[in-house]
């Protein structure tokens, strides 16, 4: 099966909102990236969280199993440490092999509001497989 | 903040010595690492002689300081392995400073197995007793219930044999002492025939869980569960001998599933690479699940910002151990965790009242407030321990600043 | 000759069709607000696409594939939720989709999810290879 994707994408705008209402996990509240791997082989995913006023924090190792698709909550990400609700955050996403992220963010606090979801952005012109 | 500076005194090792997690620094005055029980024994002495203060130390797994010192430390790695072994009685005789999964290797070369672990196996045999550490099951006493005799170095540096049979006040005595009675060396432990388990996790929602929670703990030779406070689920861990275990597939999604001896598929996080910190209280089995109903909701309600770490539900059967956290009482334990990089304390002294008014006694080796005269009305058998251990040990040699405020001496 | 606008691969990678709605009722619910996720496809070119589409899921093999030409100069908004050939798309499931077409389309994902409690419309580009 061809490769389909990128190996680092970028997500700028990540912010986990505190509330949720409503069945958990269902309608937990969540910032989340859907990873699609179409290759044979699984990729081995490196994620970094960068924040407004310290350190970045990371690697979180993720897998993604060949011809899988693979939801991540940043919410559930706790090694190597848990990130803070409510605060915001970027994530650097590297792969060993072309991926698809979609990142997503689902919101039922009670000031509910419009979420907007983009694709994250990938970085083109990278060498390697799947060009 | 309960993280007293220390004070070097003469200073022999180059670096501060650490716990598991890094949470505690000190430097203690010497770190000794005897070969065999009479260096453990001329330590003493010489540490007698001229007042001085010696604590044992394992595998430095604990995160209270029950072995922080600017004195004299000890460390027992160099008393380890299996020395003797009794297959038809199941029994064995192990050095105090021998780390659970290398020990079990060794027992399971003849034969046996101890009947449980915690949830890492990383301790050695003397820290895990005298902690009171733990496994999960509602049949399954904590660890220290497996020493039925041994030998120890006493205060004044002489070696003392002593047997559950001969001395049953003097064992139940010691098995929860946290080296303040004496240091073990050699002990000697009830075990079990080798035998395989079936381990099985599931992934289910908070309150069916709790529906069923008594028929789980009751149904699984061993049992015990995670709550995720980010996403509300529950992971249960069921432990059977292969061939009896239950089939959860109708009300949860199965997640792990591996057979193999118990030191295998017990501890499950042994090698975690990463660091945490810990508070952990024990209380009556009946009071288990309203305390972590309302610590759940404390949780959501204002610390799942900051907190994302799984708490431990797990069941004790009742023992006779005097400072155990299980005397005299079927048990629950709670334990909260939090990633050993970020702020922990105000997270875990906001959850401490609640499981203290469920009758929680705090785990030795863990994070907690509690000083002697919160401690003390917690445990029937406190003062006949506090007279024995003056007995044993007038001088103080196994004491340090801290333990004389935690046992109030 | 327009050259047509798009690419030949895309993939959505956060699929989801709930299966329940704001109301259970049908005589309540117009199909509009009945939960539902949708591929819209537009070929801006001179001949029609075929398209393709394999669905992904966590668990599972792959599921497809399902055929849908798309005629020249024309927009179509596949409902996921009608798809059935060769299967079916489970609900509550999450999926992820890959469209193949042999001339460039553009494609654009949109979910309703009406469930209680109220909450978020999402809408995106999917991500496109060249």
């Amino acid at each position: 099966m061809r490769a389909i994707g990128k190996r680092r994408w970028t997500i700028a705008g990540g912010r986990i909102p505190l509330e949720s209402n409503g069945p958990e996990p269902e309608f937990t509240s969540r910032d989340e990236i859907a990873v699609l791997n179409c290759c044979d082989s699984p990729a081995r995913l490196r994620i970094h969280i960068h924040y407004a006023d310290r350190p970045a924090v990371g690697p979180y190792e993720v897998e993604v199993a060949a011809r899988r698709v693979r939801r991540i909550r940043f919410n559930d990400l706790i090694f190597p440490e848990a990130l803070p609700l409510d605060e915001d955050f970027g994530a650097v996403i590297d792969a060993d092999i072309p991926v698809v992220v979609q990142f997503t963010r689902l919101d039922s606090g009670t000031a509910s509001r419009i979420a907007v979801a983009a694709a994250a952005y990938a970085e083109r012109n990278l060498q390697g497989s799947g060009r | 903040m309960p993280n007293t500076p220390w004070s070097a005194t003469s200073q022999n090792l180059g670096q501060d010595f650490h716990n598991w997690s890094g949470g505690l620094r000190f430097r203690p005055s010497r770190l000794d690492v005897p070969e065999d029980e009479e260096t453990v024994a001329a330590l003493v002495r010489a540490a007698a002689r001229q007042g001085r203060s010696i604590r044992p130390v394992g595998s430095a797994h604990s995160s209270s300081e029950i072995y922080v010192t600017d004195d004299i430390l000890v460390s027992m790695a160099g008393i380890c392995g299996l020395r003797e072994h009794d297959a038809q009685h199941h029994r064995a005789t192990v050095g105090a400073g021998s780390q659970l999964t290398e020990l079990s290797k060794e027992l399971q070369a003849a034969g046996m197995t101890l009947s449980n672990f915690g949830d890492v196996a990383t301790q050695t045999v003397g820290g895990a007793i005298g902690t009171g550490t733990h496994g999960s099951g509602r049949d399954f006493p904590n660890l220290s219930m497996m020493l039925v005799g041994g030998r120890l170095v006493t205060a004044g540096g002489e070696i003392r044999t002593f047997d559950v049979e001969e001395e049953p006040d003097f064992v139940r005595a010691l098995r929860v002492s946290f080296g303040t009675l004496g240091i073990l060396t050699w002990t000697t432990l009830k075990l079990e025939p080798l035998h395989d388990l079936h381990r099985q996790e599931w992934c289910l929602a908070f309150e069916p869980c709790m529906e069923v929670l008594d028929k789980l703990s009751r149904e699984n030779r061993n049992f015990d569960f995670y709550w995720y406070p980010r996403s509300d689920e529950v992971k249960i861990r069921c432990l059977n001998p292969p061939g009896e275990e239950k089939d959860y597939g109708a009300f949860a999604r199965l997640a792990k599933d591996e057979t193999g001896p118990p030191h295998e598929v017990i501890p499950q996080h042994s090698d975690l690479p990463h660091r945490f910190e810990e508070m952990e209280y024990s209380m009556p089995a009946e009071a288990g699940p309203e305390c972590l109903g309302k610590l759940r909701a404390r949780i959501k309600e204002r610390w799942r910002r900051s907190v994302g770490w799984r708490l431990l539900f797990r069941y004790i059967k009742a023992d006779d151990s005097w400072l155990s956290e299980a005397y005299g009482r079927d048990s629950v334990s709670i334990s909260l965790h939090q990633n050993a990089t970020l702020p922990y304390w105000d997270f875990f002294l906001d959850l401490e009242p609640i499981m203290r008014d469920h009758g929680g006694r705090p785990h030795w080796a863990k994070k907690h407030s509690l000083r002697a005269a919160e401690l003390r009305p917690l445990y029937p058998m406190w003062d006949r321990f506090l007279a024995l251990r003056q007995e044993m040990d007038p001088g103080g040699r196994f004491l340090t600043r801290y333990l004389r405020g935690l046992l109030g001496c | 000759m327009t050259h047509a606008i798009g690419s030949r691969r895309w993939a959505i990678a956060d699929g989801y069709i709930p299966s329940s709605s704001a109301s259970d009722d049908p005589a309540l619910v117009s199909p509009a607000l009945v939960s539902h996720e949708s591929a819209c496809i537009l070929n801006t070119g001179d001949t029609p696409a075929k398209v393709e589409i394999m669905l992904f899921f966590s668990d599972r093999e792959p599921a497809g594939p399902y055929r849908v030409t798309v005629a020249a100069r024309r927009t179509v908004h596949l409902r996921f939720n009608d798809l059935d050939d060769p299967e079916r798309v489970p609900r509550d499931t999450p999926y992820a989709s890959l469209i193949e077409s042999d001339t460039p389309i553009v494609v654009q994902q949109t979910r309703l999810d009406s469930r209680q409690p109220p909450h978020a419309l999402l809408s995106t580009i999917a991500y496109c290879q060249e």
